[in-house]
């Protein structure tokens, strides 16, 4: 066992164990020996498909900062999609043109294109249907929807993500 | 009494995304364009419902349960989305008749 696999290991069990504080809302020592009892046993369980080093983005105060940034813009890009969305489905005449559109990314790590396929998906007006190595299927409601999500500008941040080392 | 105020503000801009989500679920012509309407208005509707409840509640545990709900149904609901568009697009489910296919295979910037 190599010192970075330790150290995956600890983190998660830090991170199992904030989770379980945030839901049981309790410091009894009760609860805390339970926690900390069964997260060190889900760890322990799940010690071969824990996120290692080489499948997750480097962990920085500077990577944490940006992803932070990320979700706050894909938060703002939900909220406006999903007004244009109610826009075009209460409109009387309906105005959709559904196109299917393949694009290739330029992302390299599963992870982040995971990230990207969902953050596609959660953007109201676009869906992705399928991803096969770096090629994305996506359905969109409109043409103009199917325009933007080719450069999208959330997958250059999440590419600035990916590229801190 | 402000805050009751925003509170119910809230509560109704979620009714309002659920509302549209529905509308869209009849009025969409085919299973791609229905997963649009009520796998996206969910996410803010259900969202903007879940917020109003934590404002209601203020800093307790069960707000902080309620946020981590919010957390979990945008983590889920992608996933479940793309799983039923790629069913419906592995057993070619037909698309509706004004569906445009652009197959040319853009790249991306700086691929």
């Amino acid at each position: 066992m190599s010192a970075g696999r330790l150290k995956t290991y600890i983190g998660t069990t830090i991170f199992l164990f904030i989770f379980w504080l945030l839901i049981t809302w309790s410091l009894h020592i009760q609860q805390v020996i339970a926690g900390l009892v069964s997260c060190i046993i889900v760890v322990i369980f799940c010690r071969d498909i824990l996120i290692f080093k080489e499948e997750r983005p480097f962990i920085s105060l500077r990577n944490i900062l940006n992803f932070v940034v990320y979700l706050a813009s894909l938060f703002v890009e939900i909220i406006q999609a999903n007004i244009q969305v109610a826009k075009i489905v209460l409109n009387p005449k309906m105005p959709i043109s559904p196109t299917l559109i393949e694009f290739k990314t330029f992302l390299k790590r599963d992870l982040d294109k995971v990230i990207l396929a969902n953050s596609i998906t959660l953007t109201p007006g676009t869906l992705t249907v399928d991803l096969e190595d770096d090629i994305y299927l996506v359905h969109c409601l409109t043409r103009e929807n199917a325009s933007v999500v080719v450069d999208w500008h959330m997958a250059v941040k999440l590419l600035g993500i990916e590229e801190e080392k | 009494m402000l805050l009751d105020a925003i509170t119910l503000f809230i509560l109704l801009c979620g009714l309002f995304f659920f509302m549209v989500g529905v509308v869209g679920l009849l009025r969409f012509p085919d299973v791609y364009t229905r997963l649009h309407a009520t796998t996206k208005c969910d996410t803010l509707g259900l969202g903007l419902i879940l917020f109003s409840l934590i404002l209601f509640q203020g800093l307790t545990g069960p707000s902080i349960k309620l946020a981590i709900i919010i957390v979990f149904i945008w983590l889920s609901n992608p996933t479940a989305a793309h799983a039923i568009a790629k069913a419906a697009y592995s057993v070619d489910i037909p698309m509706v008749k004004s569906t445009y296919f652009d197959q040319s295979k853009e790249e991306g910037i700086s691929s």
